[in-house]
């Protein structure tokens, strides 16, 4: 679906954060990276889970990390109206490079158990860097969708179906952390996308609390 | 339209959002949004009401006289079968 598809349950679009120059460049300083693999925090601790998490996270230049910083920090005001909260400036935020069969299943970014350094996050935010295709191409990548989940909760049938976002180059979605959210394995190409968090002190209005899904497509 | 009455498919979700209706297809996995007046026939169909119900429904509750809402009500029956939204009651 369309980014402003979203927009109707909340979620808050901006379809043109990074232009089209700038994806190239955060995209190739991606790539000239070092690059490791993505973790995923449980109680406290960080660890590499492939059956959970499979991407890599590339350690970009500082300049690039200044200016993908800079343009999260510009919306910070803006976010805090949208989802009527005080937040501080974002995390570091994560270059995520997603090769074929790489996936994140179904997650949320915080909980209101938290006791760690997630427990600050409120609004999550991606930057989409490159075009989706169904077919292979040169810069493209196919799979990979962004779902949201918890959506659907006028019917029962609706838990643990989420709702694909298409993004395109340079558009940024952002969300309540608790939101379940996942990306489904990419089918062909390269996914670049950028992660951050706006945390803020406040207490978490537990909204979003469904936590149980179905995992298709993930692999088992 | 032949039928009279109709009722949504058992494997479709349907949510309302704001003046919208969404409708996923769990079958087929695609997904439609209904504008305010499709999305109030749905429900109404969801109710269980028949055609002329739902005639009746949209007529008392939008102003546009009953032609239009027979044109309107035609077209989006066809559409809504057409994409396995709504079957025969």
């Amino acid at each position: 679906m369309d980014p402003s598809f979203f927009a109707r349950f909340g979620l808050y679009i901006e379809p043109q954060l990074l232009d089209a120059d700038t994806c190239a460049q955060v995209r190739a300083a991606m790539d000239d990276a070092q690059q490791v693999e993505a973790t995923i925090e449980d109680e406290g601790t960080y660890e590499v889970d492939r059956s959970h998490r499979k991407t890599r996270l590339a350690k970009v230049d500082p300049e690039t990390l200044a200016v993908v910083r800079d343009r999260l920090n510009s919306l910070r005001e803006t976010l805090s109206g949208h989802f009527d909260l005080e937040l501080q400036e974002c995390e570091k935020p994560q270059f995520l490079v997603y090769e074929e069969g790489d996936f994140f299943r179904p997650h949320m970014d915080s909980s209101d158990k938290d006791a760690d350094e997630a427990s600050g996050r409120r609004v999550s935010a991606v930057i989409f860097l490159n075009e989706t295709s169904e077919e292979p191409a040169a810069g493209v990548y196919g799979g990979g969708a962004l779902s949201f989940y918890g959506l659907l909760q006028d019917d029962p049938k609706g838990e643990g179906i989420g709702l694909p976002l298409v993004g395109s180059p340079g558009a940024l979605v952002a969300f309540p952390s608790q939101m379940i959210h996942g990306v489904s394995p990419v089918t062909h190409g390269r996914r670049y996308t950028i992660a951050s968090w706006f945390p803020t002190g406040a207490p978490i209005d537990n909204v979003w609390g469904r936590t149980q899904h179905e995992g298709d497509p993930w692999p088992s | 339209m032949a039928e009279l009455s109709y009722q949504p498919n058992p494997d479709v979700v349907a949510q309302r959002v704001q003046d919208e209706v969404v409708l996923v297809n769990l079958r087929t996995n695609e997904i439609y949004t209904l504008n305010r007046t499709a999305a109030r026939a749905w429900e109404l169909i969801a109710e269980g009401r028949d055609r002329p119900g739902v005639e009746a429904g949209l007529a008392e509750e939008f102003s546009v006289d009953d032609s239009e809402i027979q044109g309107e009500l035609d077209g989006l029956l066809d559409e809504l079968v057409e994409k396995e939204l709504i079957q025969p009651a």
